[in-house]
């Protein structure tokens, strides 16, 4: 320590600089912990909930139907709660949840403010839509609110809780339509066969799902599901962030070794054995990683939680708790000792080895002319003098000539990557709303098919259809039932037809059946709210979607509710529509809307992201570049002494370093294009879904003109920092 | 300007007649703040004549190199005036003090400070190309000739590390005169080198002033001193004394 302290005030800005890269770089392997801590968040939000395994809209149970489910094989317990969509005193609809307060074991209301309500007029609502003392109108009745709150299945929903019986009420008396159960054994398949068993029970009465079932297996939570994709996606980047950290680790304590290569020498020369003195040179590395370790750690921490906060404020709507993935902070904090002690170990190895009269003036590495490539380029003089330098210099150290290309490579290979993701996600957001021409969606918000497909009779440019969700090939899939001959989607067929009128026929998309082997022809086994149902595959439609598209009547007629339908497709904004139930309409314009909203913040997270592992790469690039530089001050030095300017040395840094510049462009750009595709391949496979890759190509000149501006960048200070200093220091090498 | 202008034993003309080429007035270069401070020389009066072979001797720490580095260039001094040909050099900024340097005087080193990716030729060339206006062939003509002229003509295309010590301290001196600088300072020349080739190069370095290049020698080796027209003796910093010898002048 106290030989750190010495080091410190020798060199207080240099150690202060390896400090915050060593811990910017322990930082950026926070990112590997924002998975974690968003699950984890949601984990402990589901546990206080009592989040349950099953939940399924169904139509009106009775107490014995509920009676009979909880008695069902692995059912631990079984819910009912009535929810019906309201509309407020501001026109908008608003989902109400009927439940009994008292005695709720599953999805438990948390207050955030106030009391659970105690009489028929008293509700809870969500935290944007009112506050405590507040009076609502829903479907023109009043209602205190008394207490603010929600659980997490509705988190990202503006939702008013009250008493069972006041929503049934409400809803005209339907009793309960949502059925919530825990298993014992909450493995999928385990949760599938309580669902069939629930299914025959309510057949016997004439009753049915609304939905399809949503499981959650294996303790697992919705929102689990729908950060998937972000989660792997941070994932992936986390574990670039670290690789290039590493690098950078690497390139500093290297550096912080290389520095002392004169000062070791000297201990050498007076007797000092290089056993002990490697000893000394790893413990000041390691002082000063522990150091970073110490701020790093804390740092990550905070990345993990920011980014973690951003992703889970934006897709799910929670504010998650600050959390902590110790894992991945201990794994980094051995990491990164054992990576400073390796890269120590050597690079003191390699100091205490050099000749002792070289390393006692000051000049390190082998003479340039040692290999037949340093000979050759002194036989074959191409460009002028400082351009020849310039090459010979990049020849004289060629494994670090590599490393900072490979770390350029790396800073624009996740500078290039990063928009690369961003662009080909919200392009597949925009390519799944291709093949739809309508201008506007109108769907109904309760489950079940509540308008009669007639609904739309006589409309010009509306048409009535379906939408529900289904499975297939064990895929969460969506279903959509039209006119036969509709001119709402156009399929773009890759192969086979178009659905005939009555047919049980349906359209795939390509990309889908294409991953599950299904070809046209083949027959397809769906599973509805209402039972499995057999369809042949007559076509497969060029979307971006997991979807099936089959003829209304058929889709209709499966879901017990023959004749009726569920969702309005028209080419009006604002179709007059006369509807006998709840329901919403979503124009285009809003959709176009939310998708640039999604797209703002895919690219703000993505971003977030891209900055820091760009950021630690450019570290990374700078911290060799020091070094190489450090153990060139001399030649530096000399060209100054022979009467360079301070033009002239940065002329020659830069002529050094954009050639490994442009191959690090080239070579990052390729790495980026790679990479995009490999990560994209691979949500294609997990989500069985064509997504495609579209490369940001459109931020290569900004790519290229940052590692430009940022090479003439450490050129111009490097040159700034050496001309500090007389030029007479430097040749003597007094340090 | 043709390359054998610029190696012609032409003697240069003094900046102005009668005048010293360095004048050094009250010089001092301290290291340091405070407690910490060092003085590498203080007070040193000094003038050096127009083709005059000047030694600066003196004990480890006695301030010579500091002297030298000072009027070479390569330093500033914190306090006092020092004009060399004709300009104050001390008040220059560090690009109008590299131009300088460049134009107006040549430095060899003790540790001979070749660019080690240049060969001997580019080495030369390098001062031509730093420090004039000169064309790319002129200049590799130029430095050929700078070679030939210390004989190292045969090593021409050979890399510092592929030459001995005493070759390269002789492309040192070629590349000190390549450019034809009234002032050569030689910060201890000999010291990296054996007896033989220590004198060869000193001869080389005295020869210089016989086409009236100015010379300052900076040397622990007093035999050599004594072929100087001067030796300034320098002890803690300051000029102990200033010895006459008139064998050059």
């Amino acid at each position: 320590m106290r030989s750190m302290l010495r080091q410190f005030r020798r060199a207080p800005g240099r150690i202060l600089a390896s400090i915050f890269a060593l811990a910017l770089a322990v930082g950026a392997i926070g990112v590997l912990a924002i998975p974690t801590v968003s699950k984890g968040t949601l984990r402990e939000a589901a546990a206080r909930d009592g989040l349950a395994d099953i939940f399924v809209d169904t139509t009106p149970l009775g107490p014995a139907q509920l009676a009979l489910i909880n008695q069902l094989d692995n059912v631990a317990a079984a819910e009912a709660e009535a929810t019906i969509a309201v509309r407020m005193s501001d026109g908008f609809l608003t989902r109400m949840i009927g439940l009994d307060f008292a005695a709720q074991t599953m999805d438990i209301v948390q207050l955030s403010a106030g009391r659970m309500p105690a009489a028929a007029d008293e509700v809870v609502t969500s935290e944007s839509l009112a506050a405590v003392g507040d009076r609502i109108v829903a479907n023109s009745v009043s209602y205190d609110v008394v207490g603010t709150g929600g659980t997490l299945w509705w988190s990202q929903d503006d939702v008013v809780y009250a008493d069972l019986e006041t929503v049934t009420a409400l809803g005209g008396n339907q009793g309960s339509n949502r059925l919530l159960i825990t298993a014992s054994d909450d493995g999928l398949s385990e949760l599938r066969s309580i669902a069939d068993q629930v299914r025959v029970v309510l057949q016997t009465d004439g009753d049915t799902f609304t939905t399809f079932p949503v499981y959650l297996p294996d303790g697992s939570t919705p929102i689990d599901q729908d950060i998937q994709q972000v989660s792997t996606l941070i994932g992936l980047l986390g574990i670039m962030a670290g690789l290039v950290a590493l690098v950078l680790l690497a390139s500093t304590t290297n550096t912080l070794i290389t520095e002392r290569t004169r000062e070791v020498a000297v201990m050498r020369a007076l007797g000092g054995r290089s056993r002990p003195l490697r000893r000394r040179l790893r413990r000041i590395s390691l002082g000063i990683t522990t150091v970073a370790l110490v701020i790093g750690l804390p740092l990550g921490i905070l990345i993990s939680n920011f980014i973690a906060r951003m992703v889970l404020e934006e897709f799910i709507g929670i504010t998650p708790d600050f959390a902590i993935d110790w894992r991945v902070l201990a794994g980094s904090a051995v990491g990164v000792m054992l990576g400073a002690r390796l890269v120590a170990a050597r690079a003191a190895r390699r100091v205490t080895k050099l000749p002792l009269a070289e390393a006692l003036r000051d000049r390190e590495g082998a003479p340039f002319g040692g290999r037949w490539t340093h000979r050759l380029a002194a036989r074959v003089p191409v460009g002028g003098l400082l351009g020849r330098m310039a090459s010979r210099a990049s020849l004289h150290r060629p494994a670090r000539t590599l490393a900072v290309v490979v770390q350029i490579a790396a800073a624009v290979g996740a500078a290039f990557l990063i928009p690369s993701l961003a662009t080909s996600v919200n392009n597949f957001n925009s390519a799944t709303h291709e093949p739809w021409s309508s201008q506007s969606v109108t769907s109904a918000r309760d489950a079940g098919l509540p308008f009669p497909e007639s609904v739309t009779a006589g409309m010009a440019d509306t048409e009535s259809g379906i939408y529900v969700e289904g499975e297939l090939e064990e895929w969460q899939i969506d279903l959509y039932g039209l006119e036969v001959d509709t001119e709402m989607f156009d399929p773009m067929l890759t192969d086979g037809r178009w659905v005939h009128p009555a047919g049980r026929e349906a359209v795939a998309s390509a990309g889908f059946a294409e991953r599950n082997g299904l070809e046209v022809g083949d027959t397809l086994v769906v599973d509805l709210a209402s039972g499995r149902f057999e369809y042949e595959l007559v076509g497969l439609s060029d979307d971006f979607s997991r979807s099936l598209y089959l003829d209304r009547t058929v889709l209709a007629a499966d879901l017990g509710e023959p004749g009726m339908v569920n969702t309005i497709w028209s080419m009006q904004e604002h179709p007059d529509l006369v509807l006998p139930a709840a329901s919403r309409t979503i124009s285009a314009a809003d959709l176009a809307a939310d998708d640039a909203a999604g797209r703002a913040a895919i690219v703000l997270i993505f971003g977030a992201i891209g900055v820091i592992v760009a950021g630690v790469a450019a570290l990374a690039v700078l911290s060799s570049m020091t070094v190489s530089l450090f153990e060139r001050r001399h030649e530096l030095a000399a060209l100054q002494a022979l009467g360079a300017r301070r033009r002239r040395l940065r002329g020659l840094l830069v002529r050094e370093l954009l050639p490994l510049g442009a191959i690090g462009l080239v070579g990052g750009l390729a790495l980026g294009a790679l990479g995009t595709r490999g990560i994209i391949a691979s949500f294609e496979a997990s989500n069985a879904v064509d997504i495609g890759v579209v490369d940001a190509v459109g931020s290569i000149p900004f790519i290229a003109a940052g590692t430009f501006v940022a090479l003439v960048l450490l050129a111009l200070l490097t040159v700034r920092s050496a001309g500090r200093r007389p030029v007479t220091v430097t040749l003597r090498g007094a340090a | 300007m043709n390359a054998t202008a610029l190696l012609s034993p032409v003697p240069v003309a003094p900046p102005t007649a009668g005048a010293s080429l360095v004048e050094a007035r009250d010089l001092t270069r301290i290291w340091g703040k405070g407690d910490a401070s060092q003085i590498g020389v203080s007070g040193v009066d000094l003038d050096v004549r127009p083709g005059e072979l000047v030694a600066v001797i003196g004990p480890s720490g006695s301030g010579k190199s500091t002297l030298g580095a000072l009027i070479a260039g390569i330093d500033r001094p914190t306090s006092g005036s020092l004009v060399v040909s004709g300009t104050r050099i001390d008040r220059m900024k560090t690009d109008q003090l590299a131009a300088w340097r460049g134009g107006n005087v040549g430095i060899v080193f003790q540790d001979f400070h070749l660019l080690p990716t240049l060969t001997a030729v580019e080495n030369v060339e390098l001062a031509l190309e730093l420090g004039s206006r000169v064309g790319r062939r002129q200049r590799h003509q130029a430095a050929l000739e700078a070679l030939e002229l210390v004989g190292l003509g045969g090593h021409a295309h050979k890399l510092p590390a592929q030459m001995s010590g005493g070759e390269q301290q002789r492309v040192g001196i070629a590349r000190a005169t390549v450019t034809r600088p009234a002032l050569i300072v030689a910060d201890e020349p000999t010291g990296a080198l054996d007896q033989a080739n220590g004198h060869a190069v000193f001869d080389l370095l005295a020869g210089l002033t016989r086409t009236g290049t100015t010379v300052v020698f900076i040397t622990h080796d007093l035999n050599l001193a004594d072929a100087a027209d001067r030796v300034v003796s320098m002890i803690d910093g300051r000029v102990a004394s200033v010895d006459e010898r008139g064998a050059g002048s």
